[in-house]
Parts: structure tokens; C-alpha cells; sequence
């Protein structure tokens, strides 16, 4: 009676190994699971050695606005993301832009994605605001994911509408002079509280594919790694953004380095909107 | 020389009885071990490979690894302690002793690991090597449960 109770267990056990392997199914991936504590401590614990260690790394710097600062009625500042789950280039800045602002806040509720698989740079591994918080005493955090990952009826479902005030930052700070012609209302467009803006990816979101979440987290150790000099150093710049916002609020982070330095560099970007 | 030796069906009974508390013990300890990663969030640290088809990390956040927000751990520490508790009291209680409930408790346990395997393949993508070490306990329960349902001659 064991040995067929025990044959009974084991031959259901296989068949289910066996169904995973022959199905036609995609490769089971985490998307949509919460993101692992390894992954989570190593976006938001960074060392502020490894910080310093890579500098601006490989990141592009932030379009200067320079307009009255954009606050909430409590008075924190506003920090506005507008992106697409199936967007690689929004799947690439949310790495850096979720280290960021993990120095001046704290996120909970983040979950795994991947940009769309028949994109450029298919399949990309990251994470999306949808459903997540973000606290702090000094920011708030506004993300917004227009659509979804995966096509249905070939377009990416509708996912967050717009609210009026994003709308109006796209329209403003998302088109020409603070962006080209022929790049004016792309995705992800960031904007910190009215001082700079990111349209696109800070840095090529190459160096991401084929990796999963775990590898570029562990990567992020390696200061020397295309990973961190990307992840890092757009956090870095990033930071930089966010502490001149702040009034160079914490000290901790705005008082670093290569925080105060990055910030020298980004005061003498000419301000997009001026007029020579 | 006289022995009092216990006839053999006793002896064997016995030592099944004996199998059965030493798995739930251990599966007591692993489940309370998973629970203090999950509960700590992070503090308590979880020995075990975290990248590939081998990512304990990843299973044990998962959304699958709660139930109705308790996390499933937790469900298996009260789950080895109610299977140690109908072993060590069966001699006091009668009812606990009873076959049908042990098949039943163990049968339980049978379904959920078929449900978490079913997860870890279909849903999540990968495997915790401590779970399968859970899996490994309750299946072995449940067989230590239909051997000591087995009329015994």
C-alpha cells in the first residue's frame, strides 16, 4: 500500500516536471512577482563607497529647465515619471531612477517586469511603478505606466491614464527646445520637480539584455561593470538632480562627493528653454 | 533468561511512530527557519542559491507564497506542530491516534505540495531548495501515515 502510495506521489510529481518541460509555454518568468529581498536591498542599500567608486559612470546628463520648483500642497517636491511597461528604454531608467530615490525615500509594493519581448532590446528586465508606494519626507514620487508589455489586438494594453498636470509636462517639457523635433513626446519622460527633465534612457539599456534581476543587482557590487557604471552613475546624476531640488536635503546623500560634483556640472548646463 | 520484547507488529509501529515525529520535528525546524526569512524581511538570511532555475529568494517572496496573506511558511510550521501533537499525544487522547485523521492531516499537507510544486513550475519559474526539502518531509509523512494505517499482524 506505501509502494503505491509512493508511486502514485512520485508519478504525479513527474508528470507535472514533464508537463512544464513539453508545453509550448514560454519559459516561466518572475514578472509580476514582488522583487526579491536580494534584489530590493541591493537597489536600495547601496554603500556610499560604491557610489563614489563610479561616479557618473556612463550616464547621459538631464535636459536643464530650470523653472519655479514643482511641489505638492504639502510642500514636498515633485518628482513625475511617465513611462510604458513594454517601453526598454523606460525599463532601463527605472533601475537607476528606483536607486535614486531610495537615498531620499523609500519604495514598497515594486514588482518585476520586462519591457515587451518583440521590441528593441526585447524583454528587457526591470520593474514597474504600477502598484507600488513611494514615501519620503521630501519628494513625492508621481509614476504613471501608460500601457502594458504585452500586446493584445496588437497594441499594448492601456494600463494608467494621464492625469491633466502630466499631460501638461509632456506637452511642455517633452517637446522641442528642451527636446528634438523628432523625439518630442517619447518615453520615459522624467522630470524633477521642474529643474530637469530626462527624456529616454540615461544609458544604453544594452547592457542589461540576457541578465536576470538577481545578475544585475550583483552586478551593481562590481563598480567596474558596464551594470553599475550605468545603474550607479545615472543614480548618481540623478541624485544630484534631486538634492538641488531639495536644498541639498539629506546631507548624507547631497553632501557626497560625487553628489556635490555632478551637481557643479549639472549648474552649468544652459538652460534649455533660454533663449541665447 | 526471560526478555519482555515487544512482539514485532509493536516494534514497528514504533519505530514508525518514532519516523513520523522525528520528520515532523525537522520539518517544525525548517518551516520556523523559513518563517524568521519571511517575517524579518530580509534580516534573517536565506542560505540558498538565488539566480537560475535554483532562486529560494525568489520563491519565498513570491505572491504565491502566501495565503491569504499569511505567509505559507507560517502555515507550515502550524502544520508540522498539529502533525507533532497527534503523534506525541496519541497515546492520551484516543481520537488522535486515529489513522483516518493522521491520512487526513498528511493528505492535506499531499495537496498543498502539489499546489506549491504546480507554483514554483508554472508561475513562478524557478525552485527553493528548502521547500523541496519541506515537500520531501510532508510526502514522507504521508507515507509514514498510510504504513501506520496498515492493519498490523
Amino acid at each position: 500500500m506505501v509502494a503505491i502510495a509512493a508511486a502514485v506521489i512520485v508519478l504525479l510529481l513527474a508528470g507535472l516536471v514533464a508537463a512544464r518541460l513539453l508545453t509550448n509555454m514560454s519559459p516561466a518568468t518572475p514578472v509580476g512577482q514582488p522583487v526579491p529581498p536580494s534584489v530590493m536591498r541591493a537597489l536600495t542599500s547601496v554603500p556610499s563607497a560604491d557610489f563614489e567608486a563610479v561616479g557618473r559612470g556612463t550616464s547621459n546628463l538631464p535636459t536643464a529647465i530650470r523653472q519655479p520648483l514643482a511641489r505638492t500642497a504639502d510642500g514636498r517636491l515633485l518628482v513625475t515619471y511617465i513611462g510604458a511597461e513594454y517601453c526598454p528604454f523606460c525599463a532601463a531608467e527605472r533601475w537607476p531612477l528606483i536607486v535614486a530615490l531610495s537615498r531620499f525615500g523609500q519604495f514598497s509594493g515594486l514588482q518585476l517586469s520586462q519591457s515587451a519581448a518583440d521590441d528593441v532590446y526585447p524583454s528587457t528586465p526591470t520593474f514597474t511603478f504600477v502598484g507600488a508606494a513611494y514615501t519620503s519626507q521630501l519628494i513625492t514620487f508621481d509614476a504613471v505606466e501608460t500601457a502594458g508589455n504585452v500586446r493584445q489586438n496588437g497594441r499594448y494594453p492601456p494600463l494608467q491614464a494621464l492625469n491633466p498636470r502630466q499631460e501638461q509636462l509632456l506637452r511642455t517639457y517633452d517637446a522641442p527646445p528642451y527636446v528634438p523635433t523628432n523625439s518630442a513626446g517619447a518615453i520615459p519622460f522624467l522630470d524633477v520637480s521642474n529643474l530637469y527633465s530626462v527624456t529616454g534612457a540615461s544609458f544604453d539599456p544594452g547592457v542589461l539584455q540576457g541578465r536576470s534581476w538577481e545578475t544585475i543587482a550583483a552586478t551593481l557590487t562590481q563598480s567596474d561593470s558596464p551594470q553599475a557604471g550605468a545603474i550607479l552613475g545615472t543614480a548618481n546624476v540623478l541624485s544630484a538632480a534631486i538634492c538641488q531640488a531639495t536644498d541639498s536635503q539629506p546631507a548624507e546623500v547631497c553632501g557626497s562627493p560625487t553628489v556635490q560634483a555632478l551637481s557643479q556640472t549639472l549648474s552649468q548646463l544652459p538652460a534649455a528653454g533660454a533663449r541665447p | 533468561m526471560h526478555h519482555d520484547r515487544p512482539p514485532p507488529a509493536v516494534m514497528r509501529s514504533l519505530d514508525l511512530h518514532a519516523a513520523a515525529a522525528l520528520l515532523s520535528l525537522v520539518g517544525v525546524i525548517v518551516s520556523v527557519y523559513l518563517s524568521a526569512v519571511d517575517l524579518s524581511q530580509g534580516q534573517v538570511p536565506l542560505a540558498c542559491a538565488n539566480s537560475g532555475l535554483v532562486n529560494c529568494d525568489l520563491v519565498t517572496s513570491s505572491a504565491q507564497s502566501r495565503l491569504g496573506g499569511v505567509p505559507v511558511a507560517l502555515l507550515g510550521v502550524v502544520w508540522f506542530a498539529g502533525m507533532f501533537g497527534l503523534l506525541a499525544f496519541e497515546d492520551r487522547l484516543r481520537l488522535l491516534a486515529s489513522p483516518a485523521l493522521h491520512l487526513a492531516w498528511t493528505g492535506v499537507g499531499v495537496l498543498m505540495v502539489f499546489y506549491l510544486v504546480y507554483a514554483e513550475l508554472f508561475l513562478i519559474g524557478a525552485v527553493c531548495v528548502w521547500c523541496t526539502v519541506v515537500h520531501v518531509l510532508v510526502i514522507g509523512l504521508f507515507l509514514l501515515a498510510v504504513a501506520r494505517s496498515q492493519p498490523t499482524t
